[in-house]
């Protein structure tokens, strides 16, 4: 059956193509190496804000907003500090009623509240 | 800014998988050469053939037998796919390097859309592909023609009909001049025309691809109703525009990284399988490679389907017939008691020598519904996490079942190929 989907967008290529499974799955791979980051480094003054804000969060049970690295892809986490573990450098966000998350202090790259 | 033409390379290269190996091989450099399937299976077919047997007569996808026949001082070489598709992703990588936009069509032909990069260069966009073309024969070995125009059908259509035969391996097909061109060529050059196809267009009275481009839609339309029915409007107009070289599509690179629909896998038999056990040891097997894939993949599937073809090319038998699981699932076992249930449902007990498998209606598998009547799940899930690190590592071969040892069994054979050719 020939559907509307081939008349559009990159639809007549898509449905027509020959690829090896063992192809695509090897451009899939490369295409997300490429995409792989490396950590920024922070400076102080972000450092500073971070622990500002985390502390703000701890102290008042403000609601913040963290981004965090990842190699492939930052991702973003919303809730409550609840515990904080300097030695562990680590810690709690609550991101809501009985769920909770751990996170590295070092894998935030910025932090705000909410 | 004004909106420029859009500038659009089809590459494809020469005698692909025989260009790689002649490159590799350079004592077979002036010799005539193919690389051809296993000739004890059934795939003992001529996969490529270099220009040199090419000459002689020999084609691609006939038998190893016939070409031995044409040209007996033939080098014969087995295929070594994973090298191809090495080969395939330096070029992509050398075709990067010119711009951003490639986008792989095949093992052997890619998309690159040149729009954004070619004042980079400062030349016209011959003179790029000529660049292109003599940067890939230095790295790989492989020579490369072109079709270049201002849409991926008319690049691919100008590769295929004239780059191809064209001295430079380089033409320009130019929209304003297809009637002078592209429409005097028969039907049967079209994009997507098959053998069937081009004798249907021939009984309409369409005997070039101008014919088809110069009827109006709307009389295509109501001459394919005529002959394929209600449901034939959408295939017209796809004619008609591949004909008058109309297509906005664009190279897409992520193109590869949509999420499947289905997953499966199929194989053709190494002999023809008659009873009901030796058929279901390579069910299993396909159905665990399937699986495997799922989690790879991070999917259950919902529906199985399970596909058999009968050994007898005169009077076709054999089935194929999907159920709706219970629960979505990519556990080898719980899928194989469902493939068992349409096979032994649907099985006419002719031999067989096609199996397939596929899963459809795919969802993540990050939560599932616990079964109540399934209490080991977590168990099978935990132990097939382990099966599939181990082939990650070290291969598909590392660990099997024991059905497969069996004289049915065709995971090792198969663990050794890809597409069906010697990895």
């Amino acid at each position: 059956m020939t559907t509307r989907k081939k008349l559009e967008g990159n639809g007549l290529w898509e449905s027509s193509r020959m690829m090896l499974p063992e192809h695509k799955e090897s451009i899939i791979r490369r295409q997300l190496e490429e995409g792989r980051k490396v950590k920024p480094t922070l400076d102080a003054q972000e450092m500073e804000l971070i622990e500002h804000a985390l502390a703000e969060s701890f102290y008042d049970h403000r609601t913040i907003t963290l981004r965090l690295y990842d190699e492939y892809e930052e991702v973003e986490r919303t809730g409550v500090v609840t515990i904080v573990l300097t030695h562990r450098r680590e810690i709690k966000l609550t991101t809501g009623p009985g769920e909770w998350e751990w996170i590295r202090i070092d894998d935030i790259l910025s932090a705000g509240v909410s | 800014m004004k909106a420029s033409k859009r500038v659009i390379m089809l590459a494809d290269c020469q005698s692909f998988y025989a260009s790689v190996e002649k490159a590799e091989h350079p004592e077979y450099q002036d010799r005539p050469l193919v690389v051809a399937g296993d000739p004890e299976r059934r795939s003992g077919i001529v996969l490529a053939a270099c220009p040199k047997a090419k000459e002689k007569g020999v084609k691609t996808a006939e038998r190893l037998g016939e070409a031995m026949a044409k040209c007996p001082e033939l080098v014969v070489i087995k295929p070594r796919m994973q090298r191809y598709i090495d080969v395939s992703m330096k070029i992509t990588d050398i075709y990067k390097s010119f711009t951003d936009l490639v986008e792989p069509y095949s093992i052997d032909e890619q998309f690159l859309d040149v729009t954004g990069s070619l004042h980079l260069y400062g030349c016209t966009p011959e003179e790029l592909a000529r660049m292109i073309q003599n940067y890939v024969q230095e790295a790989t070995g492989v020579y490369t023609r072109f079709g270049i125009a201002d849409s991926k059908i008319l690049a691919k259509m100008a590769c295929d009909n004239y780059g191809k035969k064209s001295p430079s391996g380089i033409y320009t097909l130019s929209k304003d001049h297809l009637d002078g061109t592209l429409w005097k060529l028969p039907v049967s050059d079209m994009f997507m025309a098959g053998s069937r196809m081009t004798r249907h267009f021939m009984a309409m009275g369409l005997p070039t691809i101008g014919s088809v481009a110069r009827t109006p839609l709307a009389k295509l339309k109501q001459m394919m109703r005529r002959k394929f029915g209600r449901n034939s409007d959408i295939q017209a107009e796809l004619y008609w525009r591949i004909a008058n070289g109309i297509d906005d599509s664009p190279v897409r690179p992520g193109t590869h990284q949509v999420d499947p629909k289905s997953v499966g896998h199929m194989m053709t038999l190494p002999r023809d399988y008659g009873r009901l056990e030796e058929i279901k040891v390579v069910l299993l097997e396909l159905t665990e490679l399937v699986c495997q894939r799922c989690r790879g993949l991070g999917f259950m599937g919902h529906v199985v389907s399970v596909h058999c073809t009968g050994a007898d090319f005169d009077r076709p038998s054999g089935f194929s017939r999907q159920m709706k699981m219970d629960d979505p699932s990519n556990v080898t076992n719980q899928v194989y008691r469902w493939a068992c249930r349409l096979l032994e449902k649907h099985w006419d007990g002719l031999p067989v020598r096609q199996v397939g498998i596929s899963l459809s209606q795919l969802t993540p598998d990050q939560e599932y519904q616990l079964s109540l009547f399934d209490m080991d799940r977590e168990k099978w899930m935990a132990l097939e996490r382990t099966t599939d690190a181990l082939k990650r590592k070290y291969g598909d071969a590392i660990i099997i079942r024991a059905v497969s040892m069996t004289e049915a069994g065709q995971a090792l054979d198969r663990s050794t190929k890809i597409g069906g050719h010697y990895r």
